[in-house]
């Protein structure tokens, strides 16, 4: 007897809910409309059995033994564990921290403060005449972002579609996915994008264009009423995370039209990370890295990341020194490391939570099969009773 | 003797190495990042048609990449792009053995600066790259 | 000319063509399968043609009857070539022309365990009395999963 639910897909920050799942005697069977990355999670779903009890309190010991301990990871968890995770961190009187400040700098919190201007995707869908892919390939890490809003679907007052009613331009360094499909491609040298900018904004006030390519792209910004720029790392590290430059250029191209900022987040709910640290009054100062350099920490529990591939070897190695409890559902280099290992399951598939898409808006995780394995709110609640 | 066998080792080149998503790579990591599968996706560099004819590597053979930061032996691609001088690798504890850390900004960096030759045997193996030095 | 001369060449008529020529042609256009030529099968001789032969015609395997066909090894399941379709946005204009999944069975293109699958191929406008040269879900692909053989 087959059953068929909508689920969310935790896979990236695009959050889709309109994932068709077919479950056949407690299994997934097949998945319908998520992207290849969601259905591999969700067809691959499958944990081994382990002693939860004598595993939490082994962490609770290693914590407890800790003179100086960090929380580390939390962008590929609900906001419930956050929340949880945060409030470890007050009880221990350490650092907590995600990748929002390494990955993007400033940016999360600018956006998050109405520093810089910035929208939803719904708005993307019904009223964007451009969308603007700076350094971000959607392609590659959110492939249904052009399918699902920011390009090719009708909206409420863009009832043409993206060949007649939509501008999109892919700006990087190389011609990635994302510049194959998009309207135009508009290749940058590496460091070159504050001149870009300056370009630009030039020729919008009256300056002669250095090219045919910017030319039209200036054109489809005069033209454009509602336009959004998503930023990816890649805008960040042109910028050579120099913010300031970019909320000049935003302030700039809003005297042409309406134009916003979406950030293209690696990890389902970093978002969400950050508007809980805006709510617990919290800054993301971005010194976890450093301090671990520095050999100033000497416990970490990391919460659905893998370092380990994330960070370069002069940093991760130093994660072999050092006590490491993770908490994440796969086999990583990081697990393989560790000195403790707690297996969760996935927020969607087989536990629930709450989590904020990359533009904000919240959505519910519900899952889909019923399996034994914790949630990463349970094992940190438990963590944070024993503490 | 040693200045000898320096010349018989293959002619070395430099490479920049530009960290690029991978929707291939990220869908094998649901599964895990320990497996063969995920090696395979992530132990690669995928380089400019026109650079492996100058530097004498076919599709599929292994090269090694190496820097100050440590060496690596992946497997070499050619990509369906142009990008002379730049070989594209997606995030993984592969491009990140070659990656600085920049203490004074505070990030992981997208682009590399590193040497590539061919050859030096098998692709090196994840859960070694997960040992100390 | 060159599916010809990796035929026999001998015109027996075993397929039931007068030549092989004649064989070759009706083999291009799909209208004939290659196991029609038994000599192919059952002669040593043919070994080497035969599995060029088939190495030629592999695709043409995995086609639907109108020719559409999908490398699933490439396919990403952006839903780009879904959401492009203007038979999609026809039949389903709640579900993928803006960009959700189908709300209903009258779609020609929709994503199913990460790759995109076809149905309902007579409906796409590249076939029929009226036929024009739609290539949407081709140029909106990132991977060039999708091609009309």
């Amino acid at each position: 007897m087959s059953t068929q639910v909508t689920a969310t897909c935790p896979g990236c920050s695009c959050l889709c809910d309109d994932i068709e799942v077919v479950i056949e005697e407690s299994e997934i069977r097949e998945v319908g409309n998520a992207c290849r990355k969601g259905a591999s999670l969700f067809l691959n779903a499958d944990h081994p059995a382990y002693d939860l009890d004598a595993a939490i309190d082994e962490a609770i010991e290693i914590l407890k033994n800790a003179k100086s301990p960090a929380i580390f990871g939390l962008d590929n968890t609900t906001i419930e564990a956050q929340r949880i995770a945060i409030k470890i961190s007050e009880k221990l009187g350490c650092m907590i921290e995600d990748y929002s400040s390494i990955r993007y700098g400033d940016l999360l919190n600018l956006v998050v403060s109405s520093r810089i201007k910035t929208c939803t995707l719904d708005d993307v869908r019904d009223r964007a005449d451009i969308s603007i892919f700076w350094g971000s390939d959607a392609m590659s890490s959110q492939p249904r972002h052009l399918s699902r809003f920011s390009y090719f679907p009708r909206g409420e007052h863009k009832q043409k579609g993206w060949e007649f009613d939509r501008y999109a331009i892919s700006i990087d360094i190389y011609r990635s996915p994302t510049a194959k499909v998009c309207r135009e491609f508009l290749k940058v040298s590496p460091g070159q994008d504050p001149a870009l900018m300056d370009e630009i904004l030039g020729i919008l006030s009256g300056k002669p264009p250095g090219s045919k390519e910017l030319l039209k792209f200036s054109n489809e910004i005069k033209k454009a009423d509602f336009g959004v720029i998503f930023a990816g790392s890649g805008l960040i590290h042109g910028l050579n995370r120099d913010m300031d430059k970019l909320i000049w250029f935003m302030e700039g191209l809003n005297e042409y039209g309406e134009f916003y900022l979406i950030p293209m987040v690696k990890g389902y709910n970093m978002r969400g990370f950050v508007e809980m640290m805006e709510r617990a009054q919290k800054r993301i100062e971005g010194s976890f890295l450093r301090a671990l350099l520095d050999g100033g920490i000497d416990a970490a529990l990391i919460v659905g990341a893998d370092p380990m591939s994330d960070l370069p070897y002069s940093l991760s190695k130093k994660l072999l020194d050092i006590q490491t409890i993770v908490i994440d559902p796969r086999d990583t280099p990081t697990t393989e490391i560790a000195d403790l290992v707690i297996h969760t399951g996935i927020a969607g598939v087989d536990n629930g939570g709450s989590a904020m898409r990359m533009d904000g808006v919240e959505f519910e995780l519900v899952p889909c099969i019923e399996r034994d394995t914790p949630s990463d709110e349970a094992v940190l609640t438990r963590i944070l009773e024993g503490l | 003797m040693a200045g000898i066998s320096r010349l018989i080792q293959a002619p070395e080149y430099e490479i920049k190495i530009l960290i690029i998503s991978d929707i291939f790579q990220s869908a094998e990591s649901c599964r895990g990042r320990i497996s063969r599968e995920y090696q395979d996706l992530s132990a690669v560099v995928y380089l400019d048609k026109e650079d492996m004819k100058a530097w004498s590597i076919k599709d599929g053979m292994n090269v090694t990449l190496f820097n100050e930061n440590g060496k690596i032996v992946v497997t070499g691609r050619s990509s369906k792009e142009e990008h002379r001088g730049i070989g594209l690798m997606p995030p993984s504890i592969y491009s990140m053995r070659l990656a600085s850390f920049d203490e004074t900004s505070g990030a992981i960096p997208l682009m590399i600066e590193a040497r590539i030759r061919r050859g030096d045997g098998e692709v090196t193996g994840i859960r070694e790259l997960c040992k100390k030095i | 000319m060159e599916v010809y001369q990796l035929l026999p060449m001998t015109n027996c008529k075993k397929c039931g063509e007068s030549t092989c020529m004649a064989f070759a042609v009706k083999l291009i256009r799909g209208e004939v399968g290659l196991e029609a030529c038994t000599p192919l099968f059952e002669e040593d001789r043919y070994k080497d043609k035969l599995s060029k032969l088939q190495e030629l015609f592999e695709t043409v395997e995995g086609a639907t009857e109108t020719g559409l066909v999908i490398d699933t090894d490439k396919c990403t399941g952006c839903g780009n070539c879904v959401v492009a379709c203007p038979v999609n946005v026809a039949n389903d204009p709640h579900g993928t022309a803006v960009g959700r999944g189908p709300t209903n069975d009258r779609v020609i293109l929709r994503v199913k365990d990460g790759v995109v699958v076809a149905s309902n191929v007579h409906e796409c406008r590249r076939f029929g009395k009226n036929r024009i040269l739609c290539d949407l879900c081709i140029v909106t692909c990132p991977s060039g999963a999708i091609e009309f053989v």
